[in-house]
């Protein structure tokens, strides 16, 4: 290896993808490339997900709206929880306003009934709320972005850092079935993408 | 930019254009026969006049909600930079110029209160003077409002401000069309959004209260006007939902994709939630309250007589069943399922409007019938008779809007 390779604090080492041909194939993570243009960025996980590739993801600093088409990802189960967070909600809010203010301790107000649909509306209405927005931000962090999470194979490469910043990083990854550092580069450079390279352990 | 212009979207005498024409002149006719048979054949003692002025208000204040809020509409796409509305926006311009219409009608309204005094309870002989009879003290101290020469100044005022929203929103949009690649017009708009954006909340909140409101002018509710905006919001979106449906489905916009019946869907779904929000808020906290003069509004004028079936219907009809249909992604794509909501809710937002107004005026009686549906019909068959009109002579995309390209590409 030669001066182009960075060894970083947590191991990793970024190769670029023209120094890339004596690597051990074993020891690659995944090939990165950047984009800077959003429609080309969606052109491209058009043509990788056309290629076949599955494992393969792409880092933005904001939502690029299609590009979930684009990459051939299935429909969410999100709203399936985000919907059941809702029922839980709602009807927690109905059982507790109505089991402590008419069995557990009925207290009369005002001549008032001990319980009736109207003024427990604001309290159903947020409870609904707030457990659907619960289980869909949670359930998005931990099922579906896996987090929380300390360590990230990719976090050590400069340019991956850049997805936080102006920059969308694609990354293709060792673990699919198609992936070799050859195709992975070729596709990657074809599409137009810059500083493309691979990222070993 | 230039795939849109080279297209011409004149849509003159096409079939489209030739169907509102014959459904807007249907609706004005049988309007017209209804009306006339239904009023000629009331009896004296039901108060024929009386019965006219509040189906006529109540229809007025209907298509006025409709059509300054479609100025609205145009207004706060320009505000807050909208990309997708770019291709459906025009279909709410065609919908302002029957403002000019809502101003005339002032008129009749105007007349009942300097002479005929049907309508309202603040213009009645004796209510504000010490030595009659039928003297309201409570009236009395609400006659710096509540008085015939400060109402018509507000009414001008109003048709001042909508006349100005139409002068500059719409009108700027249009000579847009004519402008190319200077976007004068466009920048103009985005500065005059503001102002006017501020001014059509003052005017629509003050012109619900004014209307409806002070018919019962004894009771009141700061909600008020925020809930016959909301109301006329959802009603204004559902309208330019079903025409963009037909368009679409028509063959005339076949840039509009399901992405922008998704979004007219969510907006329609929001602001559906919106006006349920407000008018429970305003229910909830006069139940909670438990005044004597707040709770008789509700409980022995529209929870009484038939009307409690107007208020069931509205929970059901206008709130639960366009909430469920709505909320799955699918719905709001589909063109038939989104269609048939804004039908609906377009309907029930008259039944709202209704259960507001006549309850106030025939206390204890239920009145509501076929005069009330034959004005609905007449304003309606104005309303579409009109849009046809601007359809002929008018592009129906905003065709050299900067937004446009953006529109077309949409993905929601």
């Amino acid at each position: 290896m030669d001066e182009q390779t960075l060894t970083q604090e947590s191991g990793t080492r970024t190769i670029a993808a023209a120094d890339a041909a004596g690597v051990n194939k074993d020891d690659v993570i995944a090939v990165l490339g950047n984009f800077t243009d959003p429609d080309k960025l969606t052109h491209a996980a058009q043509e990788i997900h056309a290629a076949g590739f599955v494992d393969f993801d792409i880092y933005t600093p904001y939502p690029v709206h299609g590009l979930d088409k684009a990459m051939g990802l299935p429909k969410t189960k999100l709203p399936l929880f985000s919907i059941g967070g809702a029922a839980f909600g709602l009807a927690n809010a109905i059982f507790l306003q109505w089991w402590t203010a008419t069995i557990q301790y009925p207290l009369n107000i005002g001549g008032k009934p001990y319980f009736s649909p109207w003024f427990g509306m604001p309290v159903m209405f947020e409870l609904t709320v707030l457990l659907c927005a619960l289980t869909t931000v949670f359930v998005m962090f931990g099922l579906m972005c896996g987090l929380p999470k300390w360590w990230h194979p990719l976090q050590d490469d400069e340019g991956f850092r850049k997805a936080v910043d102006d920059t969308h990083v694609v990354s293709i990854e060792a673990a699919d079935a198609r992936f070799t550092v050859e195709s992975a580069t070729a596709l990657l450079g074809r599409l137009g993408a810059d500083d493309v390279r691979v990222v070993t352990a | 930019m230039s795939t849109m212009t080279e297209r011409n979207f004149m849509l003159r005498d096409t079939k489209f254009v030739k169907s509102l024409e014959t459904v807007g002149f249907a609706l004005l006719i049988i309007g017209v026969v209804a009306g006339v048979a239904s009023f000629l054949l009331m009896d004296a003692d039901h108060e024929p006049l009386k019965r006219f002025f509040s189906s006529y208000l109540l229809a007025y204040t209907y298509f006025l909600g409709v059509a300054v809020t479609a100025m609205f509409f145009s207004a706060l796409q320009y505000l807050v930079n909208a990309g997708w509305s770019a291709l459906v926006r025009r279909i709410a311009e065609m919908f302002a110029p029957f403002i000019f219409v809502i101003i005339l009608g002032f008129i009749p309204i105007v007349i009942d209160v300097f002479s005929t005094h049907q309508l309202f309870e603040w213009t009645h002989a004796g209510v504000m003077d010490p030595n009659a009879a039928n003297f309201d003290p409570i009236l009395k101290g609400k006659d710096w409002f509540l008085n015939p020469t400060f109402f018509v100044g507000r009414v001008i005022f109003y048709c001042v401000v909508w006349f100005l929203m139409y002068q500059t929103i719409v009108k700027n949009s249009l000579r847009q069309d004519e402008a190319g690649d200077d976007h004068t017009p466009t920048r103009r708009n985005k500065t005059l959004a503001a102002p006017m954006v501020i001014l059509y909340a003052l005017t629509i909140s003050f012109a619900g209260i004014d209307l409806v409101m002070t018919l019962y002018p004894h009771w009141y509710s700061t909600m008020f006007g925020v809930q016959f905006f909301g109301g006329s919001f959802v009603a204004t979106l559902s309208i330019i939902a079903l025409f963009t449906v037909f368009l679409k489905e028509g063959g005339y916009l076949p840039q509009v994709t399901s992405e922008h019946y998704h979004d007219l869907g969510k907006m329609m779904f929001a602001f559906n939630v919106f006006w349920a929000y407000v008018s429970f808020s305003q229910f909830m906290l006069i139940w909670y309250g438990n005044l004597p003069e707040e709770t008789v509004y509700f409980m022995d004028y529209r929870l009484v007589g038939g009307f409690e079936y107007f208020f069931y219907a509205i929970i059901v009809l206008h709130f639960a069943l366009p909430f469920i249909l709505l909320l799955p992604q699918a719905n709001k794509r589909n063109p038939k399922i989104l269609g048939g909501v804004a039908v609906l809710i377009i309907l029930m937002h008259f039944i709202d409007l209704a259960w507001y107004v006549n309850p106030s005026l025939y206390h204890g009686h239920f009145t509501f019938g076929l005069q009330e549906i034959s004005l609905f019909l007449f304003f309606a068959g104005m309303f579409v008779w009109m849009a046809a009109s601007q359809f002929k002579s008018k592009k129906a995309v905003a065709v050299n809007d900067p937004f446009l390209e953006e529109s077309v590409h949409l993905i929601s």
